[in-house]
């Protein structure tokens, strides 16, 4: 059981994955390149 | 708990080399009898604290992640446009960056970090190694240094996935899973470094490789720079980040890469070998835990006479 985190964590633990969800949208953009290029 | 032969020799091991004393010997012994067997009752009642209870990394091992992970991004964002800077979509990247022989000094520079980063770790393992040897600490079960319980584990980490064992393996401090990306990234650094010294000091390669093999060697280190950087890449943005951001019980974010600690639940779930070893290192872990099981009613008695949540 993990205790509920504080609300600056929260905005830190949630940004994070603004962030990383965004270099996945660059990874997606990777793969379309494989495709197209090799 | 009674635990395998496997955990009583980590445990054995680490009392040991910590040079326990008999009385806390016998308090590291009634806490295990304490714990219920099932470790998933276990580490799903536990309290943590959300960005981390126990130990796992130095603040050197913290920076060097640090460090290759800005570098490892925008080396991928500045590499991209430079590979295909003909492409319509590398024009503006490149444009925004200040034309594409910018960022080419933009990304050999970040480079140059991430060599330093690599550098500076590899002078803390091996220094932290021979002290550790030195002074009769090493213990190669809890380096990253794969072994055959890898392969084991991995097989019982399935087999649980399958729903056909009722416990995940008891790990280590680094789970197969650990070990395989490490020495992917060690790799792929290695191969990023060689490929990418090749276009920037191609006279030098030419002049230690025999001549039969230099023409094909740059051939080949242009060809794979942009594999493996774009390897990379996929493998950190869907791979590694489920791992960390995305997996039940560890979304939205794991803390360790900036506080150094790990959750309780999570060490007992994934790496239970490296419990047994800081229920020998930290005593208040001992007594937390304790408290813990008997304030949820967690402990094996409890277990047995049906009281557990």
């Amino acid at each position: 059981m993990i205790k509920p985190m504080t609300p600056v964590q929260k905005v830190i633990a949630y940004s994070s994955l603004v962030f990383i969800l965004f270099w996945m949208v660059f990874g997606v953009f990777t793969i379309w390149l494989y495709l197209t290029e090799f | 708990m009674k635990l395998s032969n496997e955990a009583r020799a980590v445990l054995e091991t680490s009392m040991r080399i910590n040079n326990t004393s008999e009385k806390d010997r016998q308090e590291i012994d009634s806490v295990i009898a304490s714990m219920p067997d099932d470790r998933v009752l276990l580490y799903k009642n536990v309290v943590s604290n959300p960005i981390g209870d126990l130990p796992r990394y130095s603040i050197h091992i913290r920076i060097q992640h640090m460090l290759t992970f800005v570098t490892f991004l925008m080396l991928a964002f500045t590499g991209l446009p430079i590979a295909f800077f003909d492409h319509f979509w590398a024009t503006p990247v490149n444009m925004v960056l200040g034309g594409v022989d910018v960022t080419r000094i933009i990304h050999r520079t970040l480079a140059a970090a991430m060599i330093f980063a690599m550098v500076y770790h590899l002078v803390t393992i091996t220094l932290g190694t021979i002290v550790k040897l030195q002074q009769r600490r090493f213990e190669l079960l809890r380096s990253i240094i794969p072994t055959m319980k890898d392969a084991r584990d991995f097989r019982d980490d399935l087999l649980y996935f399958a729903g056909k064992r009722d416990q995940r393996p008891e790990m280590d401090k680094f789970m197969y899973k650990q070990k395989l990306h490490y020495f992917a990234a060690a790799f792929g650094n290695i191969v990023m470094v060689v490929s990418g010294s090749s276009f920037l000091f191609p006279e030098f390669w030419a002049s230690i490789l025999p001549v039969s093999v230099a023409s094909y060697f740059q051939e080949m280190m242009r060809l794979s720079h942009p594999h493996e950087a774009l390897l990379a890449l996929l493998v950190i943005a869907f791979w590694h980040w489920y791992n960390v951001h995305l997996a039940p019980g560890r979304f939205p974010m794991q803390w360790t890469f900036l506080t150094g600690k790990i959750t309780r639940e999570h060490q007992i779930e994934e790496h239970f070998l490296e419990y047994l070893r800081c229920l020998v290192e930290i005593p208040e872990e001992r007594k937390l835990l304790m408290d813990m099981l008997a304030a949820r009613e967690l402990d094996q008695q409890a277990v047995q006479e049906g009281n557990a949540p």
